[in-house]
């Protein structure tokens, strides 16, 4: 188990992957609001979307319609935690007819072999 | 360190196996014993593939204990759950 504090002081670079539609349970908004706890913790926290979650960057979200926080909004507010780079499966986005240009912040689409690596590159991957 | 993959699902070993590097590990348990591995060797819960009674199916595979998937999680970093 790792001790909080060696985590935050070691500034350990931490992956959020994301795989669950944007409005399946809380899954998605519960895991951004740990990413943004993180990264004010100063850990290095990078997001990748996967599957169905790329569904969360369409624009024109309206949750409050079926009474849930508006995941689109959230992933605006992840620069404000120097989540800079949003992170995105290009194979997810183009099997369900989505483009870079449907989402409402801009993207980093990596091809499969690059989200390999990405992985590999973080010291703790959160994975729903 | 390199990765280790733990895999609980067949879609979770779907997802797993297109973004996994050569020199990764995998670990099927729970349901993910059901997946079909395509030539690669990988480790297998030995209590969840036997109750579920794939443990012979699969050619490349080698089942474990827990304490040796206790063993496997302190010697690779990062630790991947696919669900």
């Amino acid at each position: 188990m790792h001790n909080v504090r060696e985590l935050i002081m070691k500034k350990l670079k931490l992956l959020l992957m994301l795989r669950r539609a944007p409005y399946d349970g809380v899954y998605v908004p519960e895991a951004l609001d740990a990413a943004l706890v993180a990264a004010a913790f100063e850990m290095r926290v990078s997001v990748l979307l996967l599957d169905d979650a790329v569904f969360a960057l369409l624009t024109d979200q309206r949750a409050d319609l079926i009474g849930r926080r508006t995941v689109g909004k959230l992933l605006r507010a992840l620069p404000d935690y120097e989540i800079e780079t949003l992170y995105v499966c290009a194979d997810s986005l183009s099997s369900r007819s989505l483009q870079t240009s449907d989402s409402i912040i801009p993207v980093c689409l990596l091809s499969v072999g690059e989200q390999a690596e990405l992985i590999g590159n973080h010291d703790l991957v959160w994975n729903d | 360190m390199s990765t280790l993959h733990l895999v609980f699902s067949r879609t979770g070993h779907k997802a797993c196996r297109k973004r996994c590097q050569q020199y990764d590990t995998i670990v099927l348990l729970q349901d993910g014993v059901y997946a079909e591995i395509d030539g690669r060797s990988v480790f297998m819960l030995e209590s969840d593939s036997i109750a579920r009674g794939v443990h012979n199916r699969l050619e490349n595979s080698t089942l474990i204990s827990m304490d040796q998937l206790v063993e496997l999680t302190s010697r690779h970093k990062p630790v991947v759950s696919w669900r």
